[in-house]
């Protein structure tokens, strides 16, 4: 540990109000248990992609095999996960895998912050597939310019008045006319500020 | 060619987008929640619309006032704009409750436009130097290069353990690998996928990993805060700053340092800037930190601000970018098909000159625009995170699909952001995941070129190479320093 990072304040106060820490976040949300869930994936991937490097095709010699880096990294991820599966059980991972985080992993799911992120990643989801699948693109002459209406408008304004009535928790009116205003801004600026296509027909 | 550079970058075109930018860095950075990497990442699909110069200037802009814009929320409410704020919210606050917001904010202003222009006199220092060095490299020091970038990025990230920083950036690593090999032309990860041949772009994974991630992670919560009624008057106080100067200048270049090397943002600067600042402080200025102590703010400003030309260096010279929001610039570079590297000077000798003044106009927007927004930005504080964060959703989608006009990237986006969330949750860093993915591809294809040149060569012909060496050494000592040092201080 750096000096800096022993300076850093990851206390109660400033995880709460410092949850913009993001991009290059600390482990202090991390536990011996999760970490020891996490080096068995991760092995488990390793092994997947290096049994994948060594059956790809090799034209050349070994020195220009198209699996060369991906098993030396495949097989340096995998020491890795040993890695951090032995500090893991070091530190009582066993235990906290089997009771603790048992436990928590029941509590997690329980608690609405939780759950509320588990809507929030189904929306989500549901709104790029119905965007990849929908596909339509009105067009309503005006003077001077077509003004094109296409599905992602209509389903990025549905979706987001979803989301935003679930977390913003106004109304459907007020949350619908955000909505709107928002999308058909966005869809306008990227269409006609910088002809670039939208997704759709759009 | 200065002269047309200069030129170019004061046409009142260029002005007014470098003002946009700038403004809406700064009303972002403000944002408590909206990052600088995330705004640099979503403007990737709009700068797709634009010219080369024009896309740069305006990223720029941007990338100059979001850095800022963190210490207003830091300071007038208590949450940190941005990661690197977390310092200056520490001491700016608690000068607010004692009414001195205003002076407090005048001094983060004056530390960061002194912090932009270290950072942009080191950056103009150190380019010919760092790319004359580069145009020695070849395919087994680049190799080295890109694999020291993912581990020092992976150290610098995860706190007080690197071996998560390593891992994420080894996933990173396998990411890039997916698509057809670029010597045989062999599928790689494509399980007879035509879509994956292609590989998988970069820009995506970026856009979900700092957008999708952050939405995911910061919209559940619930965390109303209290709004400001009253800043004062925001004067940036240069006198002041006089008396911290020497503090400044070695802020200014930790910050530029910290910005040069691979995956290290601006808060590691502003963090090690703050820690180094408290140790060299008077005893009687010392007494004040985490009090309120204009010192301490200066140390933490300058230094993340000095950090935006110190990330831009290892991106021009060497395709290598400083952090997340430097890879944004990255590939907003590359969607107008500029190569950057050792060869950019004489491939693109006009870019170079470009960004310096862009980098110049920028810092001077910034500043007379932090001070006109410093108070507008406090209405904005009075928008909830509940409405603000959904409406980045459409962004995410535009942004990820306007690249390459494929809905794929949409869901690689998508991919990436639920992967973020989970690595996020179980204490994985995900810059050093970004860095890989962009390094991947030049770590292969050097080692087996390098492997090729050395294929029945002694290990001792390996190790006659010097600058090889040094990267070896280089390298060791990163794993080395992660695995050893940090084990017997933690």
């Amino acid at each position: 540990m750096t000096d800096h990072d022993k300076k850093r304040p990851v206390t109660e106060d400033t995880e709460e109000k410092g949850r913009a820490l993001g991009e290059e976040e600390d482990d202090s949300r991390s536990t011996p248990g999760k970490d020891l869930a996490a080096s068995a994936v991760i092995a488990g991937f390793a092994l997947f992609v290096m049994v994948l490097a060594l059956r790809m095709s090799s034209p050349g010699s070994v020195f220009t095999a198209p699996g060369l880096l991906p098993f030396l990294t495949g097989l340096s991820l995998l020491i890795m996960a040993i890695g951090l599966g032995i500090r893991s059980v070091g530190r009582g991972g066993v235990r906290d895998l089997f009771s603790r985080q048992g436990k928590e992993v029941r509590k997690n799911f329980a608690e609405t912050e939780n759950l509320r992120t588990l809507l929030l990643i189904g929306i989500i989801i549901l709104y790029v597939i119905v965007t990849n699948q929908i596909a339509f693109d009105l067009r309503f002459p005006t003077g001077f310019f077509a003004f094109h209406f296409s599905s992602y408008e209509l389903l990025s304004i549905i979706s987001l008045t979803l989301i935003l009535r679930i977390f913003w928790g106004k109304t459907v009116l007020r949350c619908f006319l955000v909505s709107v205003c928002w999308t058909l801004a966005l869809a306008s600026i990227f269409r006609y500020g910088f002809h670039i296509l939208l997704p759709g027909l759009g | 060619m200065i002269w047309d550079q200069i030129l170019a970058s004061l046409s009142p075109y260029m002005l007014l987008i470098c003002l946009t930018g700038v403004t809406l860095g700064i009303l972002w950075g403000a944002m408590p929640g909206l990052s600088t990497t995330m705004a640099m990442v979503l403007l990737i699909g709009l700068s797709a619309g634009m010219k080369q110069y024009v896309a740069l200037m305006f990223m720029l802009g941007v990338y100059t006032g979001s850095v800022f814009g963190g210490a207003i929320s830091a300071v007038l409410i208590n949450i940190p704009g941005t990661p690197d704020a977390v310092p200056t919210m520490i001491e700016g606050h608690p000068l607010a409750q004692r009414g001195e917001g205003g002076l407090a904010l005048g001094t983060a202003i004056a530390a960061s436009f002194m912090g932009n222009w270290v950072g942009i006199v080191l950056l103009i220092a150190f380019i010919p130097i760092v790319l004359k060095l580069a145009l020695q490299f070849r395919s087994w020091e680049m190799f080295l290069l890109a694999m020291w970038g993912i581990a020092i990025s992976g150290t610098m990230t995860s706190g007080e353990l690197p071996l998560k920083g390593w891992i994420s950036g080894w996933i990173g690593l396998m990411v890039a690998f997916v698509g057809l090999d670029a010597i045989h032309g062999v599928p790689r990860y494509t399980f007879g996928s035509l879509l994956l041949e292609d590989g998988i772009s970069y820009v995506p994974i970026l856009i979900g990993l700092f957008g999708l991630t952050e939405i995911l992670r910061v919209l559940p919560q619930k965390s109303p805060y209290a709004i400001p009624t009253k800043v004062g008057r925001v004067v940036p106080p240069f006198r002041s700053l006089v008396r911290y100067s020497r503090a400044a200048l070695r802020s200014g270049l930790i910050g530029t340092l910290i910005g040069a090397i691979p995956g290290a943002g601006a808060n590691v600067a502003s963090f090690l800037s703050y820690d180094v600042g408290k140790r060299r402080a008077k005893p009687e200025e010392r007494a004040k930190w985490g009090k309120g102590s204009y010192e301490a703010i200066v140390c933490a400003e300058v230094a993340n601000n000095a950090n935006i030309g110190g990330s831009i260096l290892p991106t021009l010279t060497l395709g290598i970018p400083g952090n997340a929001p430097a890879a944004a610039i990255l590939a907003c570079l590359e969607l107008k098909n500029v190569v950057v590297g050792p060869a950019i000077q004489i491939e693109h000798p006009d870019l170079i000159y470009f960004i310096y003044f862009a980098l110049i106009i920028a810092n001077f927007l910034m500043y007379g625009m932090a001070i006109a927004l410093v108070k507008p930005s406090v209405k904005l504080f009075s928008l909830p995170r509940s409405l603000l964060m959904p409406l980045i959703i459409p962004l995410c989608v535009i942004g990820a699909f306007a690249v390459n006009l494929n809905f794929f990237d949409v869901y690689v986006m998508l991919g990436a952001g639920l992967i973020g969330y989970i690595l996020d949750r179980y204490g994985f860093p995900l810059a050093p995941l970004v860095l890989a993915v962009i390094l991947g591809p030049l770590a292969d294809e050097n080692l087996r070129r390098a492997l090729l040149v050395f294929e029945g060569k002694s290990i001792w012909f390996v190790l006659s190479r010097p600058i090889g060496t040094a990267l070896i050494l280089v390298v060791l000592f990163t794993f080395y320093d992660g695995i050893f040092r940090r084990r017997t201080t933690a």
